[in-house]
């Protein structure tokens, strides 16, 4: 049993929205996703698999494009979107992430699919929205990043801001696109009535920064960039913790929650002689909120002092133990190889035949006890369901289909 | 109480009832959320054991106080809030009695806390088995590390985050505060209506156990999988991407003022040139590739660098953007807050509050067509709403009341 059990979605998206369509075929949706005869463009997106047939294969295009069926369209050609109007017309939901106003340029717009589908929603994820001063503006990851406030704020203070080496913005942006879709859905459900559903990649990524904000509504206070160290109300003090063969987060707290743990890794100092003065420091009485910067500095010093000579591991085992809360940063090697995960099955293997060989892909986002989230199935080649789609589902008959073929529009 | 009882199908989830048993960032934003879209949301907290962010600085004029919180008003627009002590057995018994009345349940307990009290997803789907229940925690309810709790500093040095944000030549930064506190809301939103979708065509209910380090890992799948399909370990690389070239972020005139842009193609570098108005070391051969760009990527962001100093970020934000090429203001926190975009798309409500006076909060970020957001409600005081939950949703007398509240089971 799915979630989305009998739920067709067209995705039209690039790789600013696929994030989205996966999230739904992964609840259970039947998501097609449609590309030009000559392909998404984000097929060529780089990294590639090393091995690949022909050395072509976008790793990028492999994460985002799990558990969906593919199929090929040319969307400008008349006869082309013919065909595809018939499909809208049994589908439930369309994904797109075209600049504002491109759907409309060939007559794609959400009033000409509504007209095939009435209640069909169509969900646009694009950078800034579908109107207002920077609909015509183009961003990168980088970009919606910078415009939102999150990048600002990341980096050490000597130098310029830095990103995350994964892209963030497009995926959390998607995930507020599935979001409204299923809102969407739900509301179709319960008055018969149709949507566009206008999602902003920058707009979502300002929820990333609610303290931020708060903040400056509070104080007038400008976050800023400050490395390893983050803001601890008026004071900054390490979240990150580099220790012998990595690091490790870990926040220090006093207080009646902090003060338990602390007096644990003080006695673990002392019994290596490495306590100094945090062993005469009464952390019950110790508040984040009063502390100096300069105290602070003196424990962190002392802190960093001791961390160094232990591994992540060590850290991680004595921490379970004694119920402090931290926990190693983790690469992906270490994931792989990460108990709890192992244990709790989370890494899902998939078939690559084209590879002559299995991929562990990461497995559910969440534990449903109803409608288990989909094991991942490998992305779909250029147009590998253009027969499922086309003669089962529409019913085109052969020579249909192999006319479009010819004429380039599959 | 209108906010109670009030029963229209004019937003997506107007007939949905919520009860919020979380604490922190990750359950009360997806409440937040659903409150947004119309559900009816009551939080449950205790005087005794106050939510984490009624305790947390920001303050208003710098004083402590429950309902002084900013983070805590932000993120808990449009709930109703009850005071129980969950101490006392009939306050157990007042949180088992809303567990029944809603539709879905959010909590982060960590442990057998919840069977303890008698409270568990087991029990109470006997009497309500249409209920959605998400227990969310750090690692997940099963596995050896179940039972470690965890904040989001943790589970973003858990989850990958941490190793894959800094320059390539200094120490691993991290981003943003607990990222994962931000992402993890949206996976189980997502997972919430993909429930409450199955729920409304077969009327049942299900239990939702969300790792946040699970969900989190999404947002790194290409790393991951460039581990498992290549046996390459994904590191932190500044600014460096795989495509664009230059691609980072430049100064500009004034203090921390900054530009970000990418060149993604051949187009968008003779635009570049363009706008620059080529300076003699464009047109120089070690330019003339991406892969040659690539190669003096550093002299490039150098020459940038000192090309756009000369302007305000706003102007060459604008400038570049004219011509076609992804750039934008790094903007602030204040930015954000003035953005025209954001204004345009009204993004931030001002919200009045009595002990805050007004203040602005986020509003998703989703809009559509054919029903608009509701316009959200400020954050309650703690227990604001004791009184007319117990009479209108328990059925209490004014009798019962009175002694619950003389016995300390409502505060």
């Amino acid at each position: 049993m799915v979630a989305l059990d009998g739920l067709r979605v067209i995705d039209l998206t690039d790789q600013q929205g696929a994030f989205c369509g996966k999230l739904l075929a992964d609840l259970g949706a039947e998501v097609i996703k449609v590309e030009s005869p000559k392909g998404c463009p984000s097929r060529s997106y780089p990294p590639f698999v090393k091995d690949s047939r022909n050395g072509k294969e976008s790793i990028p295009f492999l994460a985002n494009n799990i558990n969906k069926l593919g199929i090929t369209l040319d969307l400008t050609n008349h006869q082309g979107q013919e065909v595809f109007l018939k499909l809208v017309a049994q589908s439930d939901l369309v994904i797109e992430s075209f600049m504002p106003g491109k759907l409309a340029e060939i007559n794609l717009d959400y009033h000409r699919l509504s007209k095939v589908k009435p209640d069909l929603i169509l969900t646009s994820i694009t950078p800034f929205g579908q109107s207002g001063p920077y609909r015509d503006y183009q961003a990168c990851d980088l970009v919606a990043l910078a415009l939102s406030g999150f990048l600002f704020i990341i980096g050490d203070s000597d130098r310029p801001s830095v990103r995350l080496s994964i892209e963030q913005a497009f995926a959390y942006g998607s995930l507020h696109g599935a979001i409204g879709s299923l809102m969407a859905l739900r509301f179709r459900d319960i008055s018969g009535c149709g949507n566009h559903v206008d999602v902003s990649i920058q707009e979502a990524l300002v929820l990333t920064i609610p303290v931020e904000l708060a903040f400056y509504e509070a104080e007038n206070d400008i976050a800023r960039r400050s490395g390893p160290r983050k803001r601890r109300g008026h004071v900054y003090c390490r979240d990150v913790w580099p220790c012998k063969d990595g690091q490790i987060g870990w926040r220090l707290l006093g207080g009646k929650m902090g003060a338990g743990p602390m007096n644990k890794l003080v006695k673990w100092m002392d019994q290596e002689d490495m306590a100094g003065t945090l062993k005469k420091v009464n952390w019950l009485e110790v508040d984040m909120n009063k502390v100096s910067q300069a105290e602070l500095d003196g424990w962190t010093e002392q802190l960093e002092n001791f961390f160094i000579t232990h591994s992540k591991e060590e850290i991680y085992e004595r921490a379970l133990k004694d119920r402090i809360l931290m926990s190693p940063a983790y690469n992906a090697k270490e994931l792989l190889e990460y108990t709890q995960l192992i244990e709790r099955d989370f890494w899902k293997t998939v078939d690559h035949p084209e590879l002559g060989r299995q991929i562990l892909y990461p497995g559910p986002f969440g534990k449903l006890s109803g409608t288990p989230i989909k094991d991942p199935q490998r992305a779909p080649h250029l147009g590998e369901h253009n027969r499922d789609v086309y003669v089962k589902l529409l019913g085109l008959t052969d020579d249909e289909l192999e006319n479009l073929i010819k004429g380039k529009i599959i | 109480m209108s906010r109670l009882t009030n029963q229209t199908n004019s937003f997506p989830i107007s007939d949905i009832k919520v009860l919020d048993l979380s604490w922190g960032v990750v359950g009360p934003y997806i409440t937040k959320m659903m409150g947004n879209f119309g559900a009816k949301v009551i939080k449950l907290e205790s005087i005794h054991s106050p939510e984490i962010l009624r305790r947390a600085t920001p303050y208003k004029d710098n004083k402590p106080g429950l309902n002084r919180a900013f983070i805590f008003a932000m993120i808990n627009t449009d709930k109703l809030s009850i005071s129980v002590n969950l101490h006392t057995s009939r306050g157990v018994e007042i949180c088992r009695r809303l567990m029944c009345w809603a539709d879905v349940v959010i909590c982060n307990f960590i442990g057998d806390r919840l069977d303890k009290m008698g409270l568990s997803y087991k029990k109470i789907s006997a009497d309500n088995p249409k209920l959605i229940m998400v227990d969310t925690t750090s690692q997940g309810l099963t596995g050896p590390y179940a039972k470690h709790p965890g904040y989001g500093y943790q589970a973003v040095a858990l989850s990958g985050f941490t190793n894959l944000t800094g320059w390539p030549d200094r120490e691993a930064v991290g981003p943003v505060g607990a990222y994962t506190d931000m992402i993890a809301p949206w996976f189980i939103a997502v997972a919430v209506m993909g429930a409450l979708i199955h729920r409304d065509k077969t009327g049942n209910g299900q239990f939702i156990d969300l790792s946040q380090q699970e969900s989190s890992m999404h947002m790194l799948t290409p790393a991951l999988l460039q581990y498992t399909l290549n046996g390459e370990v994904m590191n932190k690389r500044g600014n460096k991407d795989d495509v664009a070239v230059p691609h980072n972020v430049y100064p500009c005139k004034g203090e921390e003022r900054w530009c970000a842009l990418g060149i993604f193609n051949e187009s968008q570098w003779d635009a570049l040139g363009e706008v620059m108005e080529k300076p003699s070391w464009f047109g120089r051969d070690i330019y003339s590739t991406p892969t040659k760009r690539r190669a003096h990527e550093r002299e490039l962001d150098d020459l940038i660098g000192g090309w756009s100093s000369e302007y305000e970020a706003e102007e060459l934000m604008k400038k570049l953007q004219k011509a076609g090429i992804p750039a934008g203001v790094v903007k602030n926190v204040k930015d954000v807050f003035e953005d025209p975009q954001l204004a345009y798309r009204g993004h931030f409500q001002v919200i009045e509050h009595p002990e805050l006076g007004s203040y602005r909060a986020s509003k998703t970020p989703i809009r559509m067509l054919n029903c608009s957001n509701k316009p959200m409600c400020r954050a309650p005081l703690l227990g604001e709403h004791t009184e007319p939950i117990c009479r209108e949703i328990l059925g209490m007398t004014d009798k019962e009341l009175a002694q619950l509240i003389n016995e300390g089971v409502l505060e």
